[in-house]
């Protein structure tokens, strides 16, 4: 499997390193870029080797059965990798039907308090993306529920964007997160995604004006992530009003299927955004802080079992 | 050479797929003189050009000239009315040659074989998204290519023209694409004393309706008067560059926020652009600038420590110090701090927050909120807190709360994390001042563009003083504020060196520094695509320098952009050099420097051996050292 991989990245080294692919990107003459476009490594679909569905198909099969799609988020590392392991497998078995693993980053501008901390400890833990990925390796295959990453650019960039989708592919990961790459730099990170049958879910906020948000529906993958409320990440006392008339907008204007994030902590809230007609709900903070600040990681896992459930009774 | 020439092959138009001719009429040294070809090959060759342009060659032909990111030219005009194209090998500096051959053959003609330097004059930028970028040279005249050629500024729309060009006295009657008479008409009807009058590509294209098209006859005629006034018109069109209506330089800078942040950011740029043509605001500022922050500062002939320098032999260099630090707070960056307030204002926000490392940011905004009556917070990481206890002091007593971030590493980049998530927050109600030219876009256009003041006043001190240009600027980089203020009025004066310096910490291979152009890899940071000191992880790592103003791990875009081009050299410093010049400044001319100056001060050791008798160096000497002598003490003995 990685010997193919190595050949696969090196194939696609190969088309690159022609000097007028620079040309090509102007598109003026496209038809190379559409060959090359379809190109799909072996890698890509040898990774998909477990029988879980990607975002959208989750999506449009919950759709079908009339249910909300549960999407709990943690970070990856916290407090330790092995635990994170177990969470997954705890998560997946209480009904969630995506899950979303965030990956520790020294500079996070769009997580609130416990998720920085959550962070802060998993670095100081040494948790790193390869890391993260090993772990991912042996647990993905025992999933049945689809896994989207969550990250900031810079650890992307790092390593390049394409080698970090063959990367994520490998190991199974059907989507990814990354709240601070506007909606005009995801070129770039839309093409390699896609090539690799990675789903790039975009986010929009209540600031975000029509126009704009119109454009990020229509290219999201996945779904569409509804920021609720303008701030960080963070358990919130009440959902905003705004989301409401948010997805009402949004619904009007697509079918993607939208889940809202940001601030939901208990039942209630999940119950309330389901009403408005929410497709996923996202619940992070509240999850993590579970983990974080359990005595000891059994004792963190149970109660995350506990919570798990009540959320998805919430939405039956 | 002569009129038996055929006309010279030196380029291929990638847009337009057809060769480029240069038509020479002779060579005198660097310099070409052109003048347009006869009328057959003209006529021949100028498929888009309309008739008008023959009528105006009386005048000699007039032309502008694309500019890109790696390569100008100057252009100038002679007495005689022929066009004289200089500096053909400036125009090739930084392109390696390995690129040329991108292009490809060049014919074996006289001057191209013989100089490969002279014949290359097309390239594409791969860097930038988004920027589709050819250019041609001026002499190509009678060429339909070049003259469609345009640089597009990343809006991706293929209509939106922008030209930038270098220091140049001659536009070109085109057909009907060209906004470049546009251009010349704006800014010559903005006054030139604004800090910030330059038309930006977005804006280019607004009044691109506006202005009626004139005849190219009468248009020629204006140009040449306006074209003998030099300087202003010319750099504004060279800042059209710098950055693009994305935000990029190159292929740094951008807005890498969370999607909360983007209505606020364009509502910002907006609102700047705006105020830049606002007469009201531009007298407010220069009155507060004058009265309260005590500008214009001096640039101060240090002849002893001129005389430091100087050689056995009696030859050296002359230093100036541009006193930025006379400023009210002690530095630079109430220059900035006071615009920003004033924005703020204008915006109706009534709460400002802001990131400081060595205090200085803070102070300078927390004096102007107390100035204007505006809350005001400052976010200090926990440990910059410690070493800057006096500011911290200040701050309070200027009515600011600070609030300390004991995340991460509890340094500068915390700060300005942290103070990006409170803005993220609270972003209706609140107005960011970012105290450097790092941040999403579009901060670091707005920070310089405040900054910009010191250049100007320098270019205007040093013609008084010697008649003539700094040769050299040496200023200290941490985030690049007070260096972009001082370098930005003279990026296109190709013959002033520029040079940044940063900290070495402890010693570049020791680990810890904060040498981030030097050491930092590409990467994203605060909101920008810029150099960066990252592990192999992609993670932020803490820089260390002994003065907290430098402490950063990232650098402004428009740095990192400086840098890959070759425009400006940047070098580091370690602590106890800098310590070192920070006794030597004040025993040599009694000012005690900010240990972040005093880095600038130190490479001047370095530096001044190499220069040429009587070179003018400017060094900006950005902020006074009263607020360091705490660390001083543990450092050196006195």
């Amino acid at each position: 499997m990685a010997i193919a991989g190595n050949s696969a990245a090196s194939f696609l080294q190969l088309h690159q390193k022609k000097p007028h692919s620079l040309f090509r990107l102007n598109s003026r003459n496209s038809v190379p870029f559409s060959i090359k476009s379809s190109f799909n490594p072996p890698m890509a679909s040898l990774a998909v080797s477990s029988s879980t569905l990607g975002l959208s198909e989750t999506f449009s099969k919950l759709k079908k059965e009339g249910k909300v799609a549960l999407i709990p988020f943690i970070t990856a590392g916290d407090p330790d990798l092995s635990t994170t392991a177990e969470a997954l497998k705890v998560l997946d078995s209480c009904g969630s039907d995506i899950i979303e693993l965030g990956v520790p980053y020294s500079d996070p501008l769009a997580d609130g308090p416990v998720i920085q901390a959550a962070a802060t400890r998993a670095l100081a833990r040494g948790a790193n993306l390869d890391s993260i990925l090993e772990m991912l390796n042996k647990v993905v295959p025992q999933l049945s529920c689809p896994i989207a990453l969550f990250t900031y650019y810079n650890p992307i960039l790092k390593r390049g964007v394409e080698k970090f989708m063959i990367t994520v592919k490998e190991v199974g990961i059907h989507g990814l997160v990354v709240p601070d790459v506007p909606l005009e730099e995801t070129e770039v990170l839309r093409r390699e995604a896609s090539k690799h049958n990675i789903e790039l879910v975009l986010l929009t906020t209540p600031t975000t004006p029509r126009e704009r948000m119109k454009s990020i529906v229509e290219a999201t993958e996945g779904f569409l992530y509804l920021v609720s409320s303008i701030g960080v990440t963070g358990a919130r006392g009440s959902v905003s009003e705004k989301v409401q008339s948010l997805l009402q907008e949004i619904k009007a204007v697509s079918n993607k299927p939208v889940a809202v994030g940001f601030g939901i902590s208990k039942p209630e809230h999940v119950k309330q955004v389901v009403g408005w007609g929410a497709d996923g709900v996202i619940v992070g903070s509240a999850i993590v802080k579970i983990l974080g600040e359990a005595k000891s990681p059994e004792e963190g896992l149970k109660e995350l079992a506990e919570f798990t459930k009540s959320l998805k009774a919430a939405l039956l | 050479m002569g009129k038996g020439q055929p006309p010279l092959l030196i380029g291929w138009g990638l847009r337009s797929r057809r060769p480029l001719w240069l038509i020479r009429y002779k060579r005198v040294g660097r310099m070409y003189f052109c003048r347009p070809a006869k009328k057959q090959l003209l006529k021949r060759k100028m498929l888009t050009l309309s008739p008008q342009i023959h009528s105006s060659s009386e005048n000699g032909p007039e032309f502008s000239i694309a500019n890109l990111d790696k390569a100008h030219m100057d252009v100038d005009r002679d007495l005689h009315g022929d066009v004289l194209i200089e500096g053909l090998s400036s125009l090739l500096g930084p392109i390696p040659l390995a690129q040329q051959s991108i292009l490809g053959p060049f014919p074996a003609g006289p001057g191209i074989a013989s100089n490969p330097r002279r014949s290359l004059l097309l390239h594409q930028s791969p860097v930038s998204l988004g920027h589709q970028l050819i250019t041609g040279t001026s002499s190509l005249l009678g060429m339909e290519c070049p003259l469609q050629v345009k640089y597009t500024c990343g809006s991706g729309s293929g209509s939106h023209h922008a030209y930038q060009t270098l220091p140049f006295q001659i536009r070109m009657a085109f057909s009907s694409a060209t906004p470049l008479h546009r251009i010349t008409a704006i800014s010559s009807s903005s006054s030139s004393s604004s800090p910030f009058f330059k038309p930006y590509p977005s804006q280019l294209s607004l009044q691109f309706n506006k202005i009626a098209s004139c005849s190219p006859k009468s248009f020629a005629l204006a140009n040449h008067q306006m074209g003998l006034d030099k300087a202003p018109v010319l750099h504004d069109l060279s800042i059209l560059q710098r950055p693009d209506s994305l935000g990029r330089f190159g292929k740094y800078g951008g807005k890498y926020v969370p999607e909360t942040l983007m209505y606020a950011l364009s509502e910002l740029e907006s609102a700047f652009k705006a105020l830049a043509t606002d007469h009201q605001f531009q007298k407010e500022l220069d009155g507060i600038l004058k009265d309260y922050v005590g500008r214009e500062s001096p640039l101060y002939f240090a002849q002893r420590l001129t005389e430091h320098y100087k050689r056995p032999n009696g030859e050296g260099p002359e230093i100036y110090l541009k006193r930025e630090d006379l400023n009210h707070t002690g530095a630079h960056k109430i220059n900035n701090a006071v615009a920003q307030a004033l924005l703020a204002k204008k915006l109706g926000k009534e709460r400002i927050i802001a990131e400081t490392g060595a205090g200085q940011h803070g102070v300078a905004t927390a004096t102007v909120c107390a100035r204007f009556g505006l809350q005001c917070i400052i976010y200090m990481g926990a440990q910059d807190m410690e070493r800057q206890a006096l500011n911290v002091f200040r701050m309070k007593l200027l009515g600011a709360e600070v609030r300390a971030v004991h995340s991460g590493t509890a340094t500068l980049k915390d700060a300005t994390s942290e103070a990006i998530r409170d803005w993220v927050t609270n972003v209706e109600t609140t107005h960011y001042i970012l105290g450097s030219v790092a941040g999403p876009h579009p901060y670091p256009m707005m920070v310089r563009e405040f900054h910009a003041v010191i250049g100007k006043e320098t270019r205007k001190q040093a013609l008084e003083k010697w008649g003539g240009r700094p040769d050299v600027l040496v200023a200290c980089v941490g985030g690049g504020s007070n260096a972009m203020g001082l370098f930005h009025e003279f990026v296109d004066d190709k013959d002033v060196r520029m040079i940044g310096v940063e900290a070495a910490g402890f010693g570049l291979d020791s680990g810890k520094h904060a040498a981030t152009l030097t050491k930092g890899e590409v990467g994203v940071l605060h909101g920008a695509m810029s150099y960066l000191l990252q592990d192999d992880d992609g993670q932020i790592i803490e820089p260390h320098s002994i003065s907290a103003g430098l402490d950063y791990p990232g650098v402004g875009p428009e740095h990192s952009f400086l840098k890959d081009t070759g425009r400006a050299e940047y070098y580091s410093i370690t602590d106890e050099e800098a310590l070192e010049a920070f006794k030597r400044l004040s025993r040599l001319e009694g000012i005690i420097p900010a240990l972040e100056t005093s880095h600038a001060l130190a490479y001047l050791e370095k530096l001044c051996p190499t220069l040429p008798n009587g070179t003018k160096v400017v060094l900006n000497c950005s902020g006074r050292g009263d607020k360091d002598v705490h660390t001083a003490i543990k450092h050196l003995q006195v």
